[in-house]
């Protein structure tokens, strides 16, 4: 059991890039959720710890030990894969059993039965010991996957979108759990996953990887107020982030930003002004989530600001829903209350919380904020 | 042409191909079918309906017993062979190696022959006076080994060509087999530590078995109606060795002019087949079911 180290981990398919440069510190314990959308190379990242793709340059260390060219046999980790990769012709016992009775492990055969039932127990399987996968549901099949990676007592598991295939019910009930034992277990684990609700629920620290770079490391919380980028600002959050075009100018010596030509002016706070001038950065990009977002009556409260557009479509999920405003060609989503009645093309003004404001450099995308990493 | 005319055709243009297919290979079928039930014979201006008789006749006959036995023999013992043969071959194929590359190509070679060209290569190569088989065999103090000139060794004889010429097919269709295994429990396998023998026996094996399973059937198929290499080989001698069902039919209409009891042979030939095949293709369905 133990941290993870990885240096300058770049990893060449013909080529493509699938990683480049990755730099990552996993603490002893720690769950380690890595987020990305399809193709950031997560997977591939999960292989190289794992052994099963050779790196071309960098270093995978377990705690001081060099792991690099070792074979994923002799690396004493559990992994589970995103199709769960069971033996088809052995029984849940036998699957669950197997890793402890491969040819490197020496375990006495009522040893192996008792952790066996011991793990099926705690992930409710006992009772189908003796099905073979393809009597199994996909949930279930999940569970088998997961029992077979922590029978062993591994240096760290890898968990390769264990959640992905199972529908939304057990999905939800399988996180609970997966939180539950990471309590009781407390081993390393890194979850890789596209799923930013799962990263922000299980992950101790979220890595956000897109194009085989890793773009912010931090927790569910930083990651979620204090967005590295507009990739993560976009890819936490359901709705996703709204991010309006915004032109500086400057009045009376003082910067301010004009909202969608000339729809709403914001003095941004004294921090971002500085940036703004540092970099002489003439355009930015607003961001606001749908929650910060109010619908006014008269002119907006103190503290908020106001763009008036027109209803797009209303679309209520029961406990909340989510109001879809056309400003000029500009669609926001903002998050009400689940009763709203909202005709189509009825105006509306949209009331701002200015504090819950985040500013990115339009060119490259960057928080002007500055995060760390 | 109006339009409404051509309307009218093109359902029956549509119903070509498939008519073309009934009259092509069904009412040949269901013709042989009937003249297998007659005493239709080319030494005789005409012929009549004589029931079951040829049936009743060829199965009291030894002619038929052991064209069945030879049949029987030819294909298990061809398909076994190549079998075993094929999967050890694409396994070593399907290593990311130099000499894997160079050879995957090469596989396909013997199939760019046909059999009958290819048997008689063999024959040459099998002639007991100047036969390059003999030449070599000579080297480790075997002289005038028969081959299929004996009765001894002409199966053996016939099924080397057949194992030859066919052995590759099997490579090829179960290397592509084992390029299409989904990875993961490969892997899985991998960081769990398993021997390589668990490895073929529990994932390789069982999940390559649909892929095997097709290939027995195209492979049982093709050598149960077995005639072009036993035929090219001896005619099917010596004595009757080699008289598979096809050869013995063959005889029977062309030799003896027997239109009818050559029609009985093929039917058996057929239903035999078919029988096989559906066992098969059913067994096949089965492993797919286990697997996914």
């Amino acid at each position: 059991m133990g941290a993870i180290t990885i240096e300058d981990l770049t990893v060449r398919f013909g080529d493509r890039k699938a990683l480049a440069s990755v730099n990552l510190q996993i603490k002893e314990g720690e769950f380690f959720v890595i987020l990305g959308p399809s193709g950031a190379g997560k997977t591939t990242l999960l292989k190289t710890i794992a052994g099963l793709i050779p790196p071309s340059e960098g270093r995978v260390l377990f705690g001081d030990n060099d792991v690099t060219g070792m074979p994923p046999e002799k690396r004493n980790i559990a992994m589970t894969f995103e199709q769960y990769a069971l033996y088809p012709n052995y029984s849940v016992m036998g699957n669950i059993a197997h890793p402890l009775r491969a040819p490197g492990s020496k375990l006495e055969k009522h040893k192996v039965l008792d952790r066996v039932n011991k793990i099926s127990k705690m992930l409710r399987i006992d009772h189908l010991l003796d099905r073979l996968p393809r009597e199994l549901s996909g949930g279930q099949k999940q569970r088998v996957a997961l029992a077979r990676a922590m029978v062993r007592e591994p240096y760290a598991f890898l968990l390769d979108e264990p959640l992905s295939h199972v529908d939304a019910q057990i999905r939800q009930q399988m996180r609970v759990e997966l939180n539950r034992l990471q309590v009781e277990v407390s081993n390393t684990s890194v979850y890789v996953t596209h799923d930013y609700q799962e990263a922000l629920a299980l992950g101790d620290r979220v890595a956000i990887i897109n194009s085989g770079k890793i773009v912010q490391v931090g927790t569910g919380e930083e990651v979620y107020y204090h967005p590295r980028n507009e990739f993560v600002a976009r890819l936490v959050g359901q709705p996703q982030i709204n991010i309006i075009p915004a032109r500086v100018f400057n009045r009376e010596d003082k910067i301010y930003l004009d909202v969608l030509d000339g729809m709403m002016q914001i003095e941004p706070p004294a921090g971002i002004v500085r940036k703004i001038c540092e970099q002489e950065i003439e355009e930015v990009n607003v961001g606001i989530r749908a929650q910060f977002i109010t619908l006014e009556d008269g002119p907006g409260r103190e503290g908020s600001v106001w763009l008036d557009g027109k209803v797009y479509i209303y679309e209520p999920f029961v406990t909340y829903g989510i109001l879809t405003v056309n400003v000029k060609q500009h669609q926001l989503f903002i998050l009400t209350a689940p009763d709203g009645d909202f005709e189509i093309d009825r105006p509306v003004r949209l009331g701002l919380e200015i504090s819950e404001l985040i500013y990115f450099n339009s060119i490259t995308g960057d928080n002007l904020e500055g995060t760390g990493a | 042409m109006s339009g409404g005319k051509r309307r009218n055709l093109t359902p029956y243009l549509l119903i070509l191909p498939a008519f073309i297919i009934t009259i092509g290979i069904l009412v040949p079928f269901a013709i042989s079918a009937y003249w297998s039930m007659t005493n239709y014979s080319l030494n005789r201006p005409d012929f009549h309906f004589t029931g079951l008789k040829n049936y009743i006749d060829m199965f009291k006959s030894r002619v038929f017993w052991n064209a069945t036995l030879v049949t029987f023999k030819y294909a298990i013992s061809a398909v076994t062979v190549e079998l075993g043969l094929g999967l050890v071959i694409a396994l070593l194929l399907n290593r990311e190696t130099l000499m894997s590359k160079i050879l995957r190509p090469l596989l396909i070679l013997p199939l760019m022959i046909a059999p009958v060209i290819g048997t008689l290569m063999w024959k040459l190569m099998m002639s007991p006076e100047f036969g390059v088989a003999n030449y070599v065999l000579s080297f480790f103090g075997q002289r005038n080994f028969p081959w299929a000139a004996s009765a001894k060794y002409a199966m053996f004889s016939v099924v080397l060509v057949d194992v030859w010429m066919f052995t590759p097919f099997i490579a090829l269709l179960l290397l592509a087999g084992l390029r299409s295994l989904p990875v993961p429990p490969f892997e899985a396998a991998k960081v769990d530590g398993a021997s390589n023998w668990f490895v073929f026996r529990n994932l390789t094996l069982p999940m390559l078995m649909p892929y095997i399973f097709i290939t027995i059937i195209f492979r049982l198929v093709d050598s149960l109606r077995a005639f072009d290499i036993p035929f090219a080989m001896t005619k099917g001698g010596p004595g009757d060795i080699l008289m598979t069902y096809q050869i013995t039919a063959f005889n029977e209409v062309f030799t003896f002019l027997n239109v009818s009891k050559g029609a009985a042979y093929m039917l058996v030939n057929w239903v035999l087949i078919y029988a096989i095949c559906f066992v098969l293709v059913g067994k096949l369905q089965k492993w797919r079911d286990r697997i996914n």
